[in-house]
């Protein structure tokens, strides 16, 4: 009998409950707090203003695949290891490099590289649903796009910089 | 008492195929500005089945949430950075039900979500070794806090709804 007594109890709270409680002030201010910690920690402080590299490294599974230095008349230089998995294929200055995940290139990021724009995109992935390396924001200042997935990493500079937003 | 225990094994079942299937769904479309940002409409029924039939249940739903749907959807390493993840989140937001008891349902699912996306993107830098992932703390945890509050109000909304013979537990 009591035990019916405190479900009717409970039940009773949960569907007469209010939408918001005084204590929530503090739930609230405690994530402000946090989230505002955040920002100074990682936002304020000076990093690089202006892009001083114009050198990406593709990186797969720690091991160097290729290198696109944008300054160079050849900027593209693949690794020996990697050369039977990389395509790739330009008009002007954008080289759209095609990384396999193994010989039998089923699995693949393909990527855009803008040398007039110092620049670097995933466009195409068979990652897994979600390709959150397709939808990460151009990589224009240092930085980096990483596909967790096929261990890809593509870099640009070095350090902890922001990445662009966006 | 079986009964009982019956009727909340059945809940917890349909409560967990509906939130791999909100998982699921909610993989196939684009990430909200960042990538890893989602809306997370899969905890509504993580909370529901918390709050209907007990916090051990809601564990249980989570744990095989994230174990099915990490299956189903072909991205097993994206186990690694949720399963923590998850379960902190849900253990902050159990502590806030259970001890604390005078917080809102949309105030715990908005810490529940920060405290998510935050441990996320910490054990993906960790896991990954990319440390530049981690100036995407703040924002990641801004859109926590819109997602938090539209979870929140979602479940409070259904538990208003739900009829009283539901509720299988008390808090």
């Amino acid at each position: 009998m009591k035990k019916v007594k405190q479900k009717t109890s409970a039940v009773r709270d949960l569907k007469e409950e209010k939408l918001f409680f005084k204590a929530d002030v503090f739930v609230y201010f405690g994530l402000a707090l946090v989230i505002l910690c955040l920002f100074l920690i990682f936002f304020f402080p000076k990093s690089c203003a202006k892009d001083e590299f114009s050198t990406f490294s593709v990186y797969c599974a720690d091991k160097v695949v290729l290198t696109f230095d944008c300054e160079k008349d050849n900027p593209l230089t693949i690794s020996e290891d990697f050369s039977h998995l990389v395509e790739h294929e330009n008009s002007g200055d954008e080289y759209i490099i095609t990384v396999y995940t193994s010989i039998d290139k089923v699995g693949f990021n393909k990527i855009v590289f803008n040398r007039a724009e110092s620049s670097a995109k995933v466009i195409e992935s068979t990652c897994s649903a979600s390709k959150d390396c397709v939808y990460a924001p151009k990589l224009t200042a240092a930085g980096s796009i990483y596909c967790a997935p096929h261990t890809l990493k593509i870099v640009k500079g070095s350090g902890l910089t922001p990445p662009t937003v966006g | 008492m079986k009964s009982l225990t019956l009727k909340k094994i059945t809940y917890t079942a349909v409560l967990t195929a509906l939130a791999t299937l909100a998982f699921m769904l909610e993989s196939l479309f684009p990430p909200i500005i960042l990538p890893g940002a989602r809306m997370g409409i899969s905890n509504v029924f993580i909370l529901i089945c918390t709050l209907l039939v007990g916090y051990k249940y809601g564990f249980c739903c989570l744990i095989l949430k994230i174990f099915i749907g990490s299956l189903f959807s072909g991205n097993i390493s994206s186990m690694m950075y949720s399963l923590p993840a998850g379960l902190l989140s849900l253990v902050i937001e159990s502590i806030l039900l259970l001890v604390v008891k005078k917080v809102s349902i949309p105030a715990v699912s908005v810490a529940g979500a920060v405290i998510n996306s935050t441990v996320q993107n910490l054990v993906f830098c960790l896991v990954t070794g990319v440390p530049e992932y981690l100036y995407y703390l703040p924002y990641l945890s801004l859109i926590a806090i819109l997602s938090g509050l539209i979870i929140g109000f979602t479940v409070y909304f259904a538990v208003k709804k739900l009829p009283r013979k539901l509720f299988l537990v008390t808090i």
